[in-house]
């Protein structure tokens, strides 16, 4: 018998873990595919004071007030990301006035400074990409955090408080008895299996499938699903990051991220089953004609791939997406007859940590548990101290820009990682370059953060998210998945297809350019010499059927 | 906050973020190398992963889709990046141009503005030379012994000694290139007899000033610019129309940036002023002069600078020059274009790295049997005597310039 | 200096040095110039010819199969154009071609670094790094493996530590496998992990390492002891390698190492950065030189001039030089998208060198055609993506044409990936097309300069 069953490891889901396990509750958290599968995967990492909402105070005071949490708990994975927004016209700097004093006065909480204004000259040495016509610009700070890394280490840090994690475990009935939420029955895609637990309190935390679990226990949720696309550079081809005005007028950005440059996104609210949505040529072409008006190369950039998602935003319907509200809700189903179940809508990364400790105050108050809440004060495995990256690698002889990376994801755990190299000195060797990420951190992740396919270790690790996107390492990392998980031959080899299809669903739509060249070299090492085409069809995905 | 202070502070924002903001050229640079599919081909012919395994040096593949990706990590580079001799095997295979020795100065420049510490010291002495000289050597303190050795020098290899043409305005500007000037003279001299027997209107700069190569190339970028804009100046002065030199990577380096100056100037490795402003007939005769006066075999040794970083058709030409020669019959050796490992910086403060790159080429010269080594740059002359002579193998290296020199005065006596 | 060829190839892959070599050996002066290595230097050791009809699950039995079967079924494949004779398609005119050519290449290839063996006959089921088998026809001399699929053959799968292109458990989990799949199973398969450490280090060693290291006697040694050992120990009939036996000596290394251990020692087809790829760049590079072809590398082609419906110069740069180049006749053999052979943008797909006329794998103009529209959701099928079909078209001279069907200039062929028509990987053609189009290019060429055609 469980006190809460948390359904989805998005950022939510693992945030609302955490907190019920460090409050001393029996938890299990249950996710359908892996950690940070859905939503939270696609978004930019943004943890942003809240700007685009600055008609909403009591959420920017929020969102400031978490970035510094962050900041405190997960520094590690947080990086500073400075931005200009170049000004073109009057009209530019008229909407500026307000988000400027807004955002400055919160500014020095954050340790950032206030709303800063660059000459042109000023602004084009800091930035020389861009639109050389502008008047002015205005810069100012805000974080990104690694959403994969803040997913899986809330869902670490839950299962040292205690909680249960099951990934690849689908809710597909919730049982009640006298209206009392009662027990969730999932299945569990690796075993085959369905499992019945009892528990007393089910926090659903599905992001855009929230409406789906209440359904479950008949009742229901309603949301505002709006799709949102990104396409992903390859390198760093702007200094600093760009905000600019869309050909609706909308907000748009270009933001230097880990190895690449993000530029989205886009907002199209979408009744479509979320699994199956792909960005299209609109999205794409939408991104590109905004930002070109402000960095006139952005065009000549290669693309490494496009990614999308859902928000699930609050349903407040005939306003534009942008006025939606960016909070959030508790629905607490009682108020309709069911007790003992909790849905989330709307909702962001950046407030994850909030909400759960909303929601843990509610189950605390149900169950009536005198705890408090500790998240923010707490730290996420690896924060301990700085690291030196330098004599690290001198010391396990691992290269300089292999222990960086990893101390981007795992701080002062990175040390546990390069340790395995001492038993076995070849697990220095680099399987993905180009991220790049050697065999010691693959096996350690495999064994520590339960990863089941390729693609879970892409989110652990960046392993095949360069610009080669997989052609180089992915038959060596599916080689070492399967000594690891003992995977059957045929599965192996349905593994790499499996994995290059995932990556082909980003470079499908943008498939021009170097793209080409790419696909036609990942073509001839899979199908022409592997033979793959012939031999490894997998089960099509969401995305592939019926087309 | 004013705007300086607030462009001050955001600098530092980005100094303490280890953002160094590239400019539009750097990012075009950063641009060109996205191309990269990660074929690997390269890593098959880069003879530095060649000599010290792709572990020491994770050679050019990794340069492109890996180390410079992300600007603030580019430091991280540092245990890889200064190994690269620049020799552009890699780029010159790329089925897409991936222009890595580019890349690799960028990332040493960035390395010098994110953790000097963690630049090798060697680098920063030559810098050091280069900001005092003009220079890539520590020039003579007495220019008594420079003449002395001058003389020594010549006298052995027996090319007659004309005097230098300075400060006078001529149709072409001999420029012999840091090495030629203060170490290997006789390359210089060779030249300057050279040019004196074909009638050639030439004339030397009043001061020797280096290209800014090895600024470059040890990651000193504005160095490289001030010394580039320096040359150009003196160049301007000769009223020169065309340059000659006798150094590869002269060659390489001045045809860049004259192009990059817009001055209207030909540059020309002395191979190609041979070949392209000399009268055939008029050299063959100079060359039959002194037919039966001496025979050898010889085997050619290709600079990187030339082939890969100017055109490949110069080594072309040189094979047809040496051909008129009488009595040198051309043995090839089977690395006759693998980089010495001279380039780079790499000998400065990884002698062993750059060693280990010669052995290739020491031992296919050693296979060819021929008594010389003809090469067309001082440096890989320098770096192959070097080698050869550590390895017991006796073989004569000669600078293509002085061999030809030689030649022409063996017909004069 | 301008340079006056009788023949400028332009590319140097399989299809460009053949062509060249081909020429050369006419006693035609030839200039070969390229920018970079392309597929040719990539490729896996093996030279199919075909494998596969696009769409079929089930291989061709042999090539000659093939070629009957396409000849048929395509008739704008490049192996059906050369069959047209009188308006018609002869496939028996193909099958004699590619006779031609590959005994041709055979004899050239043989005692270079990257000799062939197999036949038209039948393909070859060869076993890949990862353990799949595919069909193919020739395999460099290294890679051959007789008796492997018998009952009782014991193969041993040999990996090196610290070399992670090839992990010798999982390939030889599946061998075994495959050969269950299809009732052929042999007895035993052995894997084991030894180490070989050509700079002293136990990790991060690439396949070129290794090669280099077992081209000197201290390597070839080192391997021998261990094989040896490792035969005795266990019993095993052959010892698969992945592809590092050598850059110069991998034949002689695979000969040596198989009397040595009374096993057939062999390596498999490799992916890149590619070994057995990289002998075959280096072995037709030789060749064409032997030929008396010159080769100027690291020079791009860069634009062409026409005079009415002759190629009259092309120009080039290198590095830092420009060149003219004002040949009889020319050779296009710029591969694909890899070589850049062809260029792709999100409108439409063009030949950057001389603008020529780009067709789908339909043949409809292509310079307009969106390429994600000709590619599939799923990457992987039997039936490939249009996509890679994407060409220039050509008539059966192998001359580019225009959308008049009417060749852009009398003296310009083509040869190789450039060509529309086919998808390599999804046939399994790759090496092979590129061979015969080369050859017959090569054979065009000459009587286009000596009987003008
Ligand atoms: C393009 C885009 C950009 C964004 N950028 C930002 C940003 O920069 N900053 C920011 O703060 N926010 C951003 N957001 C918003 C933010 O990503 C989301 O609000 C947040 O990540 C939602 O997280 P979640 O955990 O609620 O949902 P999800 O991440 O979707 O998690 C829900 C989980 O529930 C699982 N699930 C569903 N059904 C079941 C079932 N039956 N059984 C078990 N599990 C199930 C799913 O698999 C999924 O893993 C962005 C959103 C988008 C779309
Ligand atoms: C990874 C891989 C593995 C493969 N494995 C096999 C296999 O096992 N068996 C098989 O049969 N096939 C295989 N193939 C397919 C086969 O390699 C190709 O189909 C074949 O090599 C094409 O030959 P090509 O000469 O037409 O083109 P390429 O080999 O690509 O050569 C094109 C040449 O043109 C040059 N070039 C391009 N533009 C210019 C220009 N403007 N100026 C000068 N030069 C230029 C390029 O630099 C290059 O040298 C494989 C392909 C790849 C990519
Ligand atoms: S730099 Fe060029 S040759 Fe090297 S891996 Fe990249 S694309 Fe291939
Ligand atoms: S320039 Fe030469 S040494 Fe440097 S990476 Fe390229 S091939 Fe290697």
């Amino acid at each position: 018998m469980f006190d809460v069953v948390v359904i989805g490891g998005g950022s939510t889901g693992t945030a609302v873990a955490r907190d019920c396990a460090m409050r001393g509750l029996k938890t299990l958290l249950i996710e359908r595919d892996d950690i940070a599968s859905a939503t939270v995967g696609t978004c930019a990492g943004m943890i942003s004071s809240g700007l685009k909402y600055m008609d909403e105070p009591e959420i920017v005071d929020l969102c400031s007030q978490e970035v510094v949490y962050f900041n405190k708990i997960a520094r590690h994975i947080i990086m500073k990301n400075p931005i200009l927004t170049p000004i073109f016209g009057m009209s530019d700097l008229s909407s500026g006035g307000n988000f400027a004093e807004e955002y400055s006065k919160r500014a020095a909480k954050r340790q950032v400074p206030p709303v800063l204004f660059l000459t042109p000259e000023d602004s084009l040495k800091i930035e020389p990409m861009l639109n050389p016509d502008l008047i002015a610009s205005l810069y100012f700070e805000e974080y990104f955090i690694n959403p994969f890394r803040l997913c899986i280490l809330q869902a670490q840090d839950a299962s040292v408080h205690g909680a249960e994690i099951r990934t690849y475990c689908e809710v597909v009935d919730i049982r009640l008895s006298n209206n009392e939420v009662k027990s969730v029955v999932f299945y569990d895609r690796v075993s085959g299996k369905k499992e019945e637990v009892s528990t007393r309190i089910i926090v659903n935390a599905t992001g855009p499938w929230a409406e789906r679990i209440a359904g479950l226990a008949g009742t229901n949720v309603e949301l505002r699903l709006n799709k949102g696309a990104h396409v992903i550079l390859d390198r760093r081809v702007v200094n600093v990051g760009v905000i600019a005005k869309a050909v609706d007028g909308r907000m748009i950005y270009l933001f230097p991220h880990e190895s690449t440059v993000l530029l989205g996104t886009t907002a199209i609210d979408t009744w479509e089953d979320p699994d199956t949505l792909v960005t299209s040529h609109d999205e794409i072409e939408y991104l590109l004609k905004s930002m070109e008006w402000v960095v006139p190369s952005i065009r000549k950039a290669r693309i490494i791939r496009t990614m999308e998602g859902v928000r699930p935003l609050i349903a407040e319907w005939k306003i534009p997406e942008g006025e939606v509200t960016r909070g959030y809700k508790i629905i607490d189903h009682s108020d309709e007859g069911v007790s003992g179940l909790l849905s989330f809508t709307g909702g962001k990364l950046v407030m994850c940590r909030r909400m759960a400790e909303d929601v843990t105050d509610v189950i605390c108050k149900k169950l009536d548990i005198q705890a408090t809440c500790e998240t923010h004060i707490r730290p996420l495995p690896g924060n301990d101290s700085d690291i030196d990256v330098v004599s690290l690698a001198k010391e396990y002889k691992v290269s300089q820009h292999v222990v960086e990376r990893m101390r981007t994801r795992r701080g002062t755990k990175t040390r546990d990682v390069l340790e395995l190299v001492r038993d076995h000195p070849e697990w220095r060797t680099t399987i993905c370059v180009c991220e790049p990420v050697i065999e010691a951190e693959i096996r350690y992740s495999i064994r520590n953060e339960y990863p089941r396919t390729i693609n879970d270790l892409r989110r652990r690790l960046r392993v095949g998210t360069g610009p080669c996107q997989g052609t180089n390492c992915t038959y060596k990392i599916a080689a070492i998945l399967s000594e690891e998980l003992n995977l059957g031959i045929a599965e192996t080899l349905i593994e790499m297809t499996r994995f290059l299809s995932e990556r082909w669903k980003g470079k499908r739509p943008p498939f021009r350019g170097d793209l080409l060249a790419q696909e036609e070299l990942v073509q001839a090492i899979y199908s022409c010499v592997g033979n793959l085409d012939r031999e490894a069809i997998h089960e099509p995905n969401p995305w592939e059927e019926g087309l | 906050m004013s705007e300086e202070e607030a462009y001050e502070f955001v600098m530092n924002t980005l100094r303490k973020e280890a953002i160094v903001p590239l400019d539009h050229e750097e990012i075009d640079i950063v641009r060109s190398i996205e191309k990269c599919m990660n074929c690997g081909s390269c890593i098959n012919l880069c003879p530095v992963v060649a000599a010290v395994g792709m572990d020491t040096f994770s050679g050019p593949r990794s340069i492109a889709i890996e180390l410079s990706r992300s600007t603030p990590e580019f430091w991280t580079s540092a245990n890889m990046i200064f190994l690269c001799t620049g020799c552009g095997t890699c780029r010159e295979n790329c089925p897409h141009d991936v222009d890595i020795p580019m890349i690799v100065n960028l990332l040493r420049w960035v390395i010098y503005k994110q953790r000097p510490e963690l630049i090798p010291k060697q680098l920063l002495e030559v810098q050091n030379r280069l900001e005092k000289h003009s220079l890539a050597f520590e020039p003579w303190e007495d220019i008594e012994d420079k003449n002395e050795s001058r003389d020594v020098r010549i006298e052995q290899l027996g090319i007659p000694f004309v005097k230098d043409r300075k400060g006078v305005k001529a149709e072409v500007l001999f420029y012999p290139g840091c090495q030629a000037e203060e170490r290997a003279q006789e390359v210089r001299e060779a030249a300057k007899y050279i040019l004196v027997r074909l009638e050639v209107d030439y004339c030397l700069l009043s001061e020797m000033s280096c290209c800014g190569l090895p600024a470059r190339l040890s990651g000193a970028k504005e160095l490289a610019r001030d010394l580039e804009k320096k040359l150009i100046s003196k160049i301007k002065e000769t009223g020169a129309k065309k340059i000659v030199t006798t150094c590869a990577g002269c060659t390489s380096s001045l045809s860049e940036i004259i192009e990059n100056s817009g001055v209207n100037v030909k540059v020309y490795h002395i191979i190609e002023y041979l070949m392209e402003e000399v009268d055939e007939a008029k050299l063959k005769l100079l060359f039959e002069r002194g037919r039966g006066t001496s025979e050898s075999t010889i085997t050619i040794h290709d600079p990187c600078h030339l082939i890969r970083h100017t055109s490949r058709m110069i080594m072309y030409y040189a094979s047809i020059i040496l051909r008129m020669i009488p009595g040198v019959s051309i043995k090839p050796s089977s690395a006759f274009d693998s980089c010495c490992g001279g380039g780079g910086m790499v000998g400065y403060h990884s002698p062993h790295v750059a060693s280990r790159v010669t052995e290739v080429n020491v031992k296919a010269i050693e296979r060819t049997g021929a008594e010389r080594v003809v090469t067309p740059c001082p440096l890989c002359t320098t770096q192959l005597e070097n080698e050869l002579f550590r390895s017991n193998v006796v073989v004569d290296v000669d600078d293509f310039t002085v061999f030809i020199a030689q030649q022409i005065a063996r017909g004069e006596r | 200096m301008d340079l006056e060829p009788d023949v400028l190839v332009i590319g140097g892959g399989m299809a460009g040095l053949v062509a060249g070599t081909v020429a050369a050996q006419d006693g035609l002066d030839v200039l070969l110039i390229r920018r970079g290595q392309g597929s040719t230097a990539m490729s896996s050791g093996a030279i199919d010819i075909c494998g596969y009809m696009r769409g079929a699950t089930v291989h061709f039995e042999s090539p000659i199969e093939a070629i009957q079967t396409i000849t048929r079924v395509h008739p704008l494949h490049p192996y059906s154009i050369i069959a047209y004779d009188e308006g018609g398609i002869v496939p028996e005119k193909s099958i004699k071609y590619i006779k031609d050519a590959t005994n041709w290449l055979k004899k050239q290839l043989a005692r270079s670094i990257a000799a062939i063996e197999g036949d038209l006959s039948r393909n070859l089921m060869q076993l890949t790094q990862i353990g799949t088998t595919k069909p193919t026809c020739f395999v460099q001399g290294s890679m051959v493996h007789p008796g492997l699929y018998d009952n009782d053959s014991r193969p041993l799968f040999v990996g090196i530590r610290g070399h992670s292109d090839f992990n010798a458990a999982i390939t030889a989990n599946t061998f075994l496998q495959y050969r269950m799949d299809i009732d052929m199973a042999p007895r035993i398969v052995l894997n084991e992990m030894i180490d070989l450490s050509p700079h002293g280090r136990h990790h991060n060693i690439a396949s070129i390492e290794i090669a280099r290291f077992l081209d000197t006697e201290e390597g070839l040694e080192k391997i021998t002891s261990i094989l040896k050992n490792e035969v005795k120990r266990t019993g095993a009939t052959h010892v698969v390698l992945p592809a590092v036996l050598g850059i110069e000596r991998a034949i002689d290394n695979a000969k040596h190492l198989s009397k040595e251990t009374q096993a057939t020692v062999f390596e498999t087809l490799a992916f890149p950065p590619s070994v057995p790829g990289l002998r075959l760049q280096m072995a037709l590079d030789r060749i064409f030189q032997a030929s008396g072809g010159t080769l100027i590398l690291g020079h791009k082609a860069v634009s062409g001039v026409f005079k009415g419906e002759t190629l009259v110069e092309v120009k080039a740069s290198g590095p830092k030089r420009k060149i003219s180049i004002r040949p009889k006749a020319a050779v296009l053999a710029t591969g694909k998208f890899i070589s850049e052979g062809l260029l792709g943008s999100q409108k439409g797909v063009r030949e950057p060198l001389f603008g020529l006329v780009t067709v789908t794998g339909e043949f409809y103009d292509a310079s307009e055609e969106y390429p994600r529209r000709h590619t599939r959701p799923i990457p992987f099928t039997n039936r490939g993506h249009d996509i890679f079909q994407f060409g220039v078209p050509v008539d059966e001279n192998l001359r580019p044409v225009d959308y008049n069907g009417r060749a852009k200039a009398e003296n310009l062929f083509a040869a190789g990936a450039i060509i529309a028509g086919y998808d390599f990987s999804s046939e399994k053609s790759g090496l092979g097309v590129a061979l015969t189009t080369g050859y017959v290019a090569g054979e065009k060429v000459i009587r286009n300069i000596r009987s003008d055609i």
